[in-house]
């Protein structure tokens, strides 16, 4: 009875996945009733004998953990700015109302503040510091990572600045920082020597499923991302959409890719959540 | 006054970012160098009146995210109202359940569409409703975890011992346990849904029309004014979720 529930409840969840996933793995062999498409382990051949992939494996996970560096960073200074122990719900709330942008508006914000003609080259211009359009970086729909990591990063910050709140309050940082520096530590030498365990341990299961996230980001490399190198998502969607109906296999042999590694990371981080649910602290 | 400081400069920030949006929502010739349009125009008015494209958008997006809202938090509680004496091995269902929710909404969609497509369900409202619950109903299972724990199952097993039928114990027992967290699941679902885009592409092969999609081609078209439209349109409703989750749940629970 036990067992067999439990099998009820993971095998909802995990339906329509394996049943995907199995047919992804069934057309990245070319089993498609497309008379011209050759079946095989050829196109896997293909894929990872193609430089592109690589880069495009290489760009998002390079963004995705730039991001969230980021994120991180900007989320822990912010947190330990404001924070100082008593309660104020107006301040939360402004955080809690920054995480309502859904990526699409964001890639589109995103467009429009920092792309060659938007509203900061503008502001620029009307300041005299740059002649023209092209005089500003070519970051949107440029090659360089520079506006999708900063986007990305501006996304996740909220969420991140907010759990760090969180998380100094329950660690009680406040007096721990008090008692280090009855002990005469500065508050460089407090994160120097066990501050940043402390909180890395906490906040490393949450960074790696992050990274996954961001790394199959989907909607703001579409419209702000450049041509070469593509990030994952953009780049399945390319090989299936577009240029050559021979190329349709392969974007099913990234997808599989895409999904062994989302997997695999999965499968570490949640390792790490036990881990450091046993250890103390 | 140093803890004002980010928050403060955090809401002038969305505050600039709103009006960003609503100016080039409304403003008529904002060619390059100029910050600010040469005339208004509102005649969206009279569009939104008239059931424009944007307002079609925003139904069929509004009709998805509420039925994926009710059909996911509604099977999350069944399914775990059926599996109700199974305690999951922690790290395994830590596994099944983000497994979903975090491979990419794209590679899912991908492989979905072939299934849809043999279903012949590819281009309907169904087939964008499943693929969606597909992602919001182990998100629903696992945000309902605070309900479904040891003490509820002692206090269950109390009320059977003094003999309630299973529907007194549903009515009084777990239904107000459970409130809380269905609204606050309820929220969490319906803006994953509003705010989805790539399983609206693919699994709706461009017969249905979302906001985020209609955001994503007037880009295409590099039709700005649609644009800013359709991004306020998606914000608003999200912003006004967003308070009524805090007014609900956050304010007592945690603040800054």
């Amino acid at each position: 009875m036990k067992r067999r529930s439990h099998f009820f409840l993971y095998s909802i969840v995990l339906f329509p996945v394996v049943l995907a996933f199995y047919f992804a793995a069934r057309y990245s062999f070319g089993f498609l009733n497309i008379p011209s498409i050759q079946q095989g382990g050829q196109h896997w051949k293909a894929v990872l004998q193609d430089g592109s992939f690589w880069a495009s494996l290489g760009f998002s996970a390079g963004v995705a953990i730039a991001s969230v560096g980021m994120a991180v960073l900007l989320g822990a200074i912010f947190a330990f700015i404001s924070y100082r122990g008593r309660s104020n719900e107006k301040l939360a709330f402004v955080w809690y109302s920054a995480m309502i942008f859904p990526p699409v508006v964001a890639a589109w914000l995103g467009f429009q503040w920092l792309g060659q003609s938007g509203w900061i080259s503008r502001f620029l211009f009307q300041w005299g510091l740059i002649q023209g359009p092209a005089d500003f970086p070519a970051w949107v729909l440029g090659n360089s990572p520079w506006a999708l990591i900063l986007i990305h990063g501006c996304l996740i910050t909220p969420f991140f600045t907010l759990y760090f709140f969180d998380l100094y309050r329950s660690l009680q940082l406040n007096e721990l920082l008090q008692m280090s520096q009855n002990f005469g530590m500065s508050v460089a030498q407090f994160f120097r020597y066990g501050g940043l365990q402390l909180l890395g341990r906490k906040t490393l299961p949450l960074m790696g499923l992050y990274t996954i996230l961001i790394m199959g980001s989907y909607e703001i490399p579409l419209i702000v991302g450049g041509v070469y190198p593509k990030m994952l998502s953009v780049y399945i969607v390319d090989k299936l959409q577009k240029f050559d109906l021979a190329n349709i296999p392969q974007a099913y042999v990234v997808t599989v890719i895409y999904f062994l590694v989302a997997a695999t990371i999965i499968l570490i981080v949640t390792r790490w959540v036990r881990q450091f649910k046993m250890q103390r602290l | 006054m140093r803890r004002y400081l980010t928050t403060v400069s955090l809401s002038l920030m969305l505050l600039t970012l709103f009006l960003g949006l609503c100016v080039s929502a409304l403003g008529l010739g904002l060619s390059y160098p100029s910050l600010w349009p040469r005339e208004w125009d509102f005649s969206f008015l009279s569009e939104i009146g008239s059931r424009g494209q944007l307002f079609s958008s925003f139904a069929s997006s509004l009709w998805i995210a509420c039925a994926v809202a009710i059909a996911s938090t509604t099977s999350a509680f069944a399914v775990r109202l059926i599996s109700f004496y199974s305690q999951p091995e922690q790290r395994l269902q830590l596994f099944i359940f983000y497994l979903p929710y975090l491979i990419a909404p794209v590679v899912l969609a991908v492989a979905l569409q072939i299934l849809f497509l043999r279903l012949g369900w590819a281009g309907t409202y169904t087939a964008i409703i499943m693929g969606q619950i597909c992602i919001t109903l182990p998100y629903a299972i696992i945000l309902q975890d605070g309900i479904w724990g040891q003490s509820l199952r002692s206090i269950v097993q109390m009320g059977l011992n003094f003999g309630l039928s299973s529907f007194q114990i549903l009515r009084c027992i777990i239904w107000p346990a459970a409130r809380g967290l269905l609204i606050l699941s309820t929220i969490q679902t319906f803006l994953i849904s509003w705010f989805d885009f790539a399983l609206v592409q693919f699994l709706g092969m461009g017969r249905v029309r979302t906001l985020t999609l209609s955001l994503y081609t007037a880009v295409l078209e590099s039709d700005l004014q649609q644009a800013s439209f359709a991004a306020i349109a998606i914000i608003l409703p999200g912003f006004l979720l967003m308070l009524l989750f805090y007014r609900i749940f956050i304010q007592k629970a945690t603040s800054i």
